[in-house]
C-alpha cells in the first residue's frame, strides 16, 4: 500500500509476523522458520521494504562468539501503521487466510 | 557434499546482487551460518539464489551481467559457423551454384580453386582462419571475464586477421563471396563490444565508492 497497490499475500505475512511483536527486532531465519516464508521471498521482500521506510534494519552483534553480526529487522511507525491497516481493511481477505 | 552445494549457491546470490546491496549479502551469509547449524543450508542458499536472480534485471549490474552472458552466448556461433565453413572447404573451394547456403549443405557441387600457382599459401591461409576462429572462440570468454584490455587487443587481433584473410582470399583468386561471414561476424562482434564496453563504463561512473563484492 505504500506504493499504492494492495500487498501480495507473502508481504501480509510478513507484515503480521512482524506487527505481532512490533517493537522485538527479529532476525532473517527466525522470521523463515516463523512464517514458513523461502529466503528466496524473504529477502526481496525486506529489500523492498526497507527501500519504502515499511521495515528498519540494523546490525546485531552475533550471541555467539566467532559468529558475523547479524541483521535484524522490525516494522518502522510506517510499517506498523500499514500492518495494522491491512488487518482492519475488508478488502485485503488474503491477511485473515495467513497462518502466524 | 550438501554443505560445499550450499556454499556455492550462496557465493553466486552474493555475486548475483549489486553493490547497493552489500549489506543484505553480509546479511544473508550470516544468517545461512545459521541454516547450517539447523542441517537447511542447501534449502536457504538456493533460496537466496533464486532471490537475488529474481533481483538481477531490477538493478544495472544485473542487467549488465545478464545481458553480456547473453552475448557472449550470442558470439560463439561466429566461431562455429566459421569451424563449420573451414571443415566444410573455406575459402579453397569455390561456392558453387547452390550459392553459400548449398555450399554449408554440401550441395552445389563447389570446386578447388587451388592451382599449383596458389596451392603453396593453403597452409599459412589455414592457420590464419584457424587464428581467427580462435579469436572469436576466446572473446566470449573475455567478455565475461570484463577484461577490456584482453578484448580491445583481441578485437584487434580479429580484425587485422579478417583483412588479411580478405586481402590474400582476393590475391589468390580465392572466392570472396566466402567473405561476407567473417566481416559480418567481425561487424557484429565489434559493435556489441563497443557497446557492451560503454554500458560498463557508465555503469562505473555511476556506482557508489568502495570495493564491489562481485
Amino acid at each position: 500500500m505504500a506504493n499504492g497497490r494492495r500487498p501480495s499475500k507473502q508481504m501480509l505475512t510478513l507484515l503480521d509476523a512482524l506487527s505481532a511483536r512490533s517493537q522485538e527486532w527479529r532476525h532473517g531465519y527466525d522470521i523463515i522458520k516463523e512464517t514458513g516464508l523461502l529466503s528466496g521471498t524473504l529477502y526481496p521482500l525486506l529489500m523492498r521494504m526497507t527501500d519504502q521506510g515499511l521495515v528498519e534494519a540494523e546490525w546485531r552483534e552475533p550471541a555467539q562468539p566467532g559468529r558475523p553480526p547479524r541483521h535484524a529487522y522490525r516494522l518502522t511507525a510506517q510499517g506498523l501503521a500499514l500492518a495494522l491497516a491491512v488487518a482492519d481493511h475488508p478488502g485485503s481477505p488474503g491477511f485473515r487466510e495467513v497462518r502466524v | 557434499m550438501t554443505t560445499k552445494l550450499a556454499y556455492v549457491a550462496m557465493a553466486l546470490a552474493e555475486a548475483c546482487l549489486d553493490d547497493r546491496r552489500r549489506d543484505w549479502a553480509m546479511a544473508m551469509r550470516a544468517e545461512f551460518y545459521i541454516a547450517i547449524v539447523d542441517g537447511k543450508p542447501l534449502a536457504f542458499a538456493s533460496g537466496c539464489l533464486v532471490g537475488a536472480l529474481r533481483e538481477m534485471p531490477r538493478h544495472a549490474e544485473g542487467r549488465f551481467a545478464l545481458t553480456s552472458h547473453a552475448l557472449a552466448l550470442g558470439l560463439l556461433p561466429i566461431a562455429a559457423l566459421m569451424i563449420v565453413g573451414t571443415t566444410a572447404g573455406f575459402p579453397f573451394l569455390s561456392s558453387g551454384h547452390a550459392g553459400i547456403a548449398g555450399w554449408l549443405a554440401g550441395t552445389g557441387a563447389p570446386e578447388s580453386l587451388l592451382t599449383p600457382w596458389n596451392s603453396g599459401f593453403a597452409p599459412p591461409l589455414a592457420m590464419l582462419i584457424w587464428g581467427l576462429i580462435v579469436g572469436h572462440a576466446l572473446m566470449p570468454w573475455f567478455i565475461l571475464e570484463r577484461d577490456w584490455d584482453r578484448v580491445g587487443m583481441l578485437a584487434r587481433v580479429n580484425g587485422a586477421a579478417t583483412v588479411t584473410l580478405f586481402l590474400f582470399t582476393g590475391v589468390l583468386f580465392l572466392d570472396m563471396a566466402f567473405m561476407v561471414l567473417p566481416a559480418i561476424g567481425l561487424a557484429i562482434e565489434l559493435w556489441a563490444v563497443w557497446l557492451l564496453h560503454r554500458w560498463q563504463t557508465d555503469i562505473v561512473a555511476g556506482a557508489p565508492p568502495g570495493p564491489s563484492i562481485a
